[in-house]
């Protein structure tokens, strides 16, 4: 459909509303950046998350 | 923290037009686990330095982020003067949170530096192309 060279890059920063349930919050969102790539205007989706969390309520950005 | 590849000849049209596809996963909203993701930002960047050039864009190789609070605008401008002058990047772009600042100066807000957060691929799941840096299985 598009081309696959990379044009740009879009970043999201999202914790779990009950960080108790991170492994939920993770599948979900595995799952939906993967569809997202689907209507072909993201080509990609790399997941990423903090090694240690931080004191902060962004203790945990993935 | 999750980074898309935009591959469209319009990057800033990419998020919408994904929104609006057919192909949009509506769905995954009816899981009741969607309402553990509480979003803290979201941005696009477009190469349109490049953009602006006849021909076809330059190639974008890497990015790199840097999440800050505080601070002011001089001290921002100042730091990213530094980093062009090495000459490892082709651009800066600075965003501001809408949820802190509607309308922020010059469309951004910028911060004393912060001590790096040392970030890990989570595991892996259906990505089509090579990840651009070394993943790690969470669990």
């Amino acid at each position: 459909m598009h081309e696959t060279r990379r044009t740009g890059v879009r970043f999201v920063l999202t914790n779990p509303s009950d960080p108790g349930r991170l492994d939920d919050f993770s599948d979900w969102y595995d799952t939906y950046a993967a569809a997202l790539t689907v209507p072909g205007y993201l080509a990609n989706a790399f997941r990423f998350e903090t090694l240690t969390p931080a004191p902060s309520r962004t203790a945990r950005a993935t | 923290m999750t980074i898309y590849d935009i591959v469209t000849s319009d990057p800033a049209t990419a998020w919408p037009d994904t929104e609006r596809s057919p192909d949009y996963p509506t769905d995954l909203f009816s899981d009741p686990r969607a309402k553990l993701v509480a979003p803290a930002l979201r941005a696009s960047y477009a190469l349109v330095g490049s953009q602006i050039r006849p021909g076809e864009h330059g190639r974008l190789t890497g990015i790199h982020i840097i999440l800050s609070n505080g601070g002011d605008d001089t001290g921002r401008q100042r730091q990213e003067a530094g980093v062009l002058q090495t000459g490892l990047f082709y651009s800066a772009a600075r965003f501001g949170s809408s949820k802190d600042s509607p309308s922020p100066p010059n469309g951004s807000r910028y911060s004393r530096p912060m001590p790096a957060i040392p970030l890990t691929r989570t595991r892996e799941r259906p990505a089509p192309c090579h990840p651009p840096l070394q993943s790690s299985n969470r669990s």
